[in-house]
């Protein structure tokens, strides 16, 4: 069970008690920068996300509502965070060259630490492979697909959480994901297929 | 959904599930992070560790922590190494000033303080010395001389006098304690008294051997005069004679075989051409048979 922060505290911070966030920092921030990480792929570029997030809560935190968990809401400001910084990425790099934001083999080093240096069993490493060949195709479908698929499939949250999350019905969510892995099980099977 | 594709998606999802746990057991946040978002946010950590880390890395904090150092240090030098204030500004000793050194070394507090408090007449008994002299006595330093702070020279001011002479008294004091271990200083000595300024240490050995100093701090030019009592069994050479704080004769007050018995002398703080001295610290150093003995004696103008 992950620890919560209580709505005791959360009104304490809102009456101005600063103390509470850093609470707030000390639970969340492990698993704010985890989830930017599976969007951002990049370490550096992770924490920069996850410290925006706090930022953004903290400004924000008027607004909780105490409709939902602190931590969803935290992690809807993460994802939209995360989202809107892969769509500067973009169209960053489309300015510049046109290419992709970051092309394979700069990907695949950036997975490498997936591994962290330890061996791997054949069928880990199996694992590995599809897992980062999946990552690196997430990039092409649209952010809402591939939040869902992310937090179904990386993060383990229920639909209705994803929903709840990414702000969209549940029978949204539910066809977004398994359009994505439709699409995604052709997309690499027609990868293995050139391959051989 | 057919079981090929049942089994793609609990692949994949297998696979990215193996993926994002390895992402989660390698993720290392940095220790800084949240300084980093209070500063993103526009203000300062709230924590009290971090309040202390920007205090201490701020000039002022450091300034503060330097005085705080300067402070602590000089207490420890106050209280464990100078020991202040026998005599402050000239004046006898208060109270307060005893009562500071009371907890610092046993005897030779004790010694000090009955010694030098105001109007107080003292008696110290004190075993017979093991140590011996040899040579030429006139030309002998006592060995009381190094014991005095080298930092009272040139002392000219009154107040000042009166420093160096807290400062010598003090280092005899101190001396005394790691000198003489097994010092008794009597307790029925703290009762009989005398009138302002007017201190007398009487030293009395086994053999019947005393010595006692009275008034050891004069202003000879207002006719003051130390009172030195000495007590010499028969057939012994006397001896006692005043040295300055670097250990040059002064004045031969006494040399000789003297009759046994108790006898007086008196320095009027002169030299013996019969020039009053200057200001400053003086050692009377007495030798009764075997026994020897210095006292310190402050002279004012």
């Amino acid at each position: 069970m992950m620890e919560e922060i209580s709505f005791e505290e959360i009104k304490r911070l809102q009456q101005g008690e600063k103390q509470v966030f850093n609470k707030i920092i000390a639970i969340y921030q492990k698993r704010v920068t985890a989830l930017c990480m599976k969007y951002m792929l990049n370490m550096d570029e992770a924490v920069d996300a996850a410290q925006e997030v706090f930022c953004s809560a903290y400004v924000s935190i008027k607004s909780f509502g105490f409709k939902s968990k602190f931590s969803t809401w935290l992690y809807r400001i993460t994802v939209n965070q995360c989202i809107n910084r892969l769509k500067s990425i973009k169209s960053r790099n489309a300015i510049i060259d046109n290419r992709h934001y970051i092309d394979d083999e700069e990907k695949r080093e950036q997975l490498e630490f997936v591994t962290d240096g330890r061996k791997l069993s054949d069928e880990e490493m199996e694992l590995k492979e599809t897992g980062t060949a999946i990552l690196r195709e997430l990039d092409r479908f649209s952010e809402m697909d591939k939040s869902a698929i992310i937090l179904s499939d990386m993060e383990d949250y229920s639909t209705g959480e994803i929903a709840e999350i990414l702000d969209m019905p549940e029978g949204s969510v539910r066809s977004s994901i398994s359009r994505t892995r439709r699409k995604l099980k052709e997309i690499l099977e027609k990868k293995k297929g050139a391959e051989r | 959904m057919d079981k090929k594709e049942k089994s793609f998606e609990s692949r994949m999802k297998e696979s990215l599930k193996f993926v994002g746990s390895r992402m989660d057991e390698s993720m290392k946040v940095p220790g800084d992070f949240a300084d980093k978002v209070w500063g993103r946010i526009g203000e300062p950590n709230p924590s009290l560790a971090s309040r202390l880390r920007r205090l201490l890395l701020s000039g002022k904090g450091l300034a503060a922590a330097c005085a705080c150092a300067v402070i602590l240090v000089a207490v420890i030098f106050i209280n464990k190494i100078y020991k202040p204030g026998i005599i402050t500004a000239g004046k006898p000793a208060s109270r307060e000033n005893i009562a500071m050194n009371q907890g610092s070394s046993g005897n030779a507090v004790k010694e000090k303080q009955a010694v030098i408090a105001q109007g107080k007449y003292a008696e110290i008994t004190v075993p017979q010395p093991t140590r011996q002299t040899s040579g030429n006595e006139n030309n002998q330093k006592p060995p009381a001389l190094a014991a005095i702070n080298p930092a009272v020279n040139n002392q000219q001011a009154e107040p000042n006098q009166a420093k160096a002479m807290n400062a010598a008294l003090n280092s005899r004091a101190n001396a005394a304690a790691v000198n003489t271990g097994n010092k008794q200083v009597s307790s029925a000595g703290m009762q009989k008294q005398t009138p302002d300024n007017d201190v007398k240490s009487n030293t009395e050995t086994p053999s019947g051997v005393s010595f006692g100093i009275k008034n050891n701090l004069i202003h000879p030019l207002n006719g003051d005069m130390t009172e030195l009592d000495y007590t010499a069994p028969p057939e012994c050479n006397v001896t006692i004679k005043i040295y300055d704080r670097k250990g040059r004769l002064i004045k031969d007050i006494f040399s000789g075989s003297g009759q046994p018995g108790s006898h007086t002398e008196y320095w009027k703080g002169d030299d013996s051409n019969g020039a009053v001295v200057d200001a400053g610290i003086y050692i009377v150093y007495i030798k009764i048979c075997s026994f020897e003995k210095e006292e310190t004696v402050g002279v004012v103008k």
